[in-house]
């Protein structure tokens, strides 16, 4: 592995060479329909205009993530500053991979980190008057759900930034563990032990005492990795 | 409810961006690319036709407030192909339409054979940068009962022609690292590795080729770097799914037809050993997108991408054909045996639509 180190990123814009992380994708097997993300990055080194397609797929998804994570009056601006991070760094981008979004969410990750403010704001919001609006489909769930919402938001603020990072990416960005690494720029492996460490506190803050049902559905959600 | 659903549920209400945030980010972004002197010079050598077409964020504004239905719309006065084109795309629609389509009786299948070439390129640990040529061939198995299991094979990609010396390897590497084996995967509905089942929507699509070139304007407007080549893109990779019935497949002909800057760039351009005549058009990312029709049955040979600039980061200059699709559609009374939902033997991992399969070459550690 060529980024050994586990938290490079961690104070600056960096990222893995391409290539780094070129074993761990192997999961990520679009059928090609359609012009695939990593065609039109490699377009753009040549023409920049087409980058703005980028834009196009992935601005909706890189907002969401960055209004859970920060809110959304700084999501707007997280939103937009990715793309021109993205486009800056075009050609470094691994055109293995079919897909940006990975790569993007990775780039948030490291604004947001700069907006760290705003992010402790929101969740010390959570903390003291509960979620803006909790989505539970079961209503027996409820109750339970908003109580422990508000543990959970405390217990992600208390997490360590690396471990913050790999659990909200993969909860909230809807990355699998592979993902997490490409966007983090660290082995799978790191992400599994980052992601291990923060759910153990996550349900240690929110009560859940790990029953069978949790660990059937954990590792039914986890992918298998190396 | 472990902590990881409730985590997941925490927040998933979020509303999307304003239309009016999406936009400054836009307009942020193609300022900044605007700001930015073009890698590629354009080579002089090669002419390189200069469109006036409407920016693709003009179509936008222009298609959201003139164009509400397929009747009334862009196609049509903003011009079209040239005329030889249009006159050669005509005759390849009434082809089409003569040849009629093969039929799968009950426990046959049609075959989608694509042999498909793409650029890819990356960036060695020294920075270097590289391009090569890699193939991605699959064959599609459609049952004629959609309900019964589809089959795709996937055959193992390598790189066919590397641009410059000493990364042969890397070239390789990259290219193999998204597929390195043959595979087979079989799913209803075409739902395989875990996704949502496969359905291209061709229905939608209106059969009369003013309003579909309408409808096509109108869903891609705001995409790709001209509201024309968008188009053509379209309609080049609903082409090229393999499976598009005679009629429609005449009213996209005639669709192109009515698309500005399209023009006759090849009266015998060979693919995969098949000839046909290559409708192309140039665009101003500097590609020349064609596809190639045989004008004898009307079926589509395939697609192409040809580079018309020299490339500053790697050596791929201009003239290069950077990549092509040749499709081939059969019936067939069988398809290949083995595989699974997930190709070789892996799992599915979160419920149906997912998209993801566990790896079955990856022992558990858990």
């Amino acid at each position: 592995m060529a980024l050994a180190g586990q938290d490079t990123q961690e104070s600056s814009l960096r990222y893995a060479p391409p290539g780094a992380n070129r074993e761990l994708n192997s999961s990520h097997r679009a059928i090609p329909s359609v012009t695939s993300d990593n065609e039109i990055i490699r377009r753009s080194w040549d023409n920049p205009a087409v980058f703005a397609e980028i834009y196009d797929r992935h601005a909706t998804t890189v907002y969401r993530y960055a209004a859970r994570r920060a809110g959304v009056d700084t999501a707007d601006d997280i939103m937009a500053e990715t793309f021109l991070v993205a486009f800056e760094r075009r050609n470094r981008f691994d055109n293995a991979f079919e897909s940006a979004l990975p790569w993007l969410l990775g780039i948030a990750t490291v604004l947001i980190r700069k907006h760290r403010g705003s992010e402790a704001r929101f969740l010390r919001a959570v903390v003291a008057s509960g979620p803006p609006a909790t989505v539970v489909e079961n209503h027996d769930d409820r109750l339970d759900a908003d109580i422990s919402v508000r543990a959970i938001a405390g217990a992600i603020r208390k997490l360590p930034a690396r471990d913050r990072d790999a659990l909200l990416l993969y909860a909230w960005g809807d990355l699998d563990y592979e993902g997490v690494a490409l966007a983090l720029s660290i082995p799978v492996g790191t992400v599994r032990s980052r992601l291990n460490r923060a759910r153990r506190v996550l349900r240690l803050s929110a009560g859940i005492t790990p029953a069978k049902e949790v660990d059937r559905g954990r590792t039914t959600t986890a992918p298998i990795i190396r | 409810m472990d902590e990881l659903q409730q985590l997941r549920s925490f927040g998933n209400d979020v509303a999307d961006p304003s239309i009016d945030a999406v936009g400054r980010g836009r307009r942020a972004l193609v300022e900044r690319i605007a700001a930015q002197p073009a890698i590629a010079r354009p080579n002089p050598r090669k002419r390189i036709a200069l469109f006036s077409g409407v920016s693709a964020l003009a179509a936008g504004a222009l298609v959201a407030t003139l164009v509400f239905t397929n009747v009334l719309g862009l196609a049509g006065w903003r011009g079209g192909a040239d005329a030889a084109a249009a006159s050669a795309l005509s005759d390849a629609a009434a082809a089409a339409i003569e040849s009629s389509d093969p039929v799968v009786g009950p426990g046959q299948y049609l075959k989608v054979d694509t042999e498909a070439v793409f650029e890819g390129g990356g960036q060695t640990a020294d920075r270097e940068n590289f391009a090569y040529l890699g193939t991605q061939n699959s064959q599609l198995y459609i049952p004629a009962d959609h309900s019964d299991e589809w089959v795709l094979v996937t055959e193992p990609r390598t790189a066919i022609k590397v641009f410059g010396e000493g990364f042969e390897e890397e070239a390789q590497e990259a290219a193999r690292a998204t597929f390195d084996k043959e595979e087979i995967s079989r799913a209803p509905y075409g739902g395989f590795y875990n996704s949502k089942h496969r359905d291209w929507r061709l229905d939608e699509l209106p059969r009369d080729p003013q309003r579909l070139l309408n409808y096509v304007y109108r869903v891609t407007a705001g995409h790709g770097v001209s509201a024309d080549g968008q188009a053509f893109d379209f309609i080049s990779t609903t082409l090229r799914t393999g499976v598009v019935p005679a009629e429609l497949r005449a009213a996209l002909y005639r669709a192109v037809a009515g698309i500005p800057g399209v023009e006759i760039t090849d009266e015998a351009a060979t693919l995969n050993g098949r000839t046909g005549i290559a409708f192309g058009r140039e665009e101003k990312d500097g590609f020349l997108h064609e596809i190639i029709i045989d004008p004898d049955t009307g079926l589509l040979i395939g697609e192409r991408t040809v580079q018309l600039v020299d490339s500053k980061l790697v050596p791929v200059f201009a003239g290069e054909v950077t990549g092509w699709t040749a499709v081939t559609t059969t019936v067939v009374d069988e398809a290949p045996a083995g595989g699974s939902l997930c190709g070789n033997g892996g799992e599915p991992v979160n419920g149906l639509g997912s998209g993801r399969c566990t790896d079955p070459d990856r022992p558990q550690t858990d």
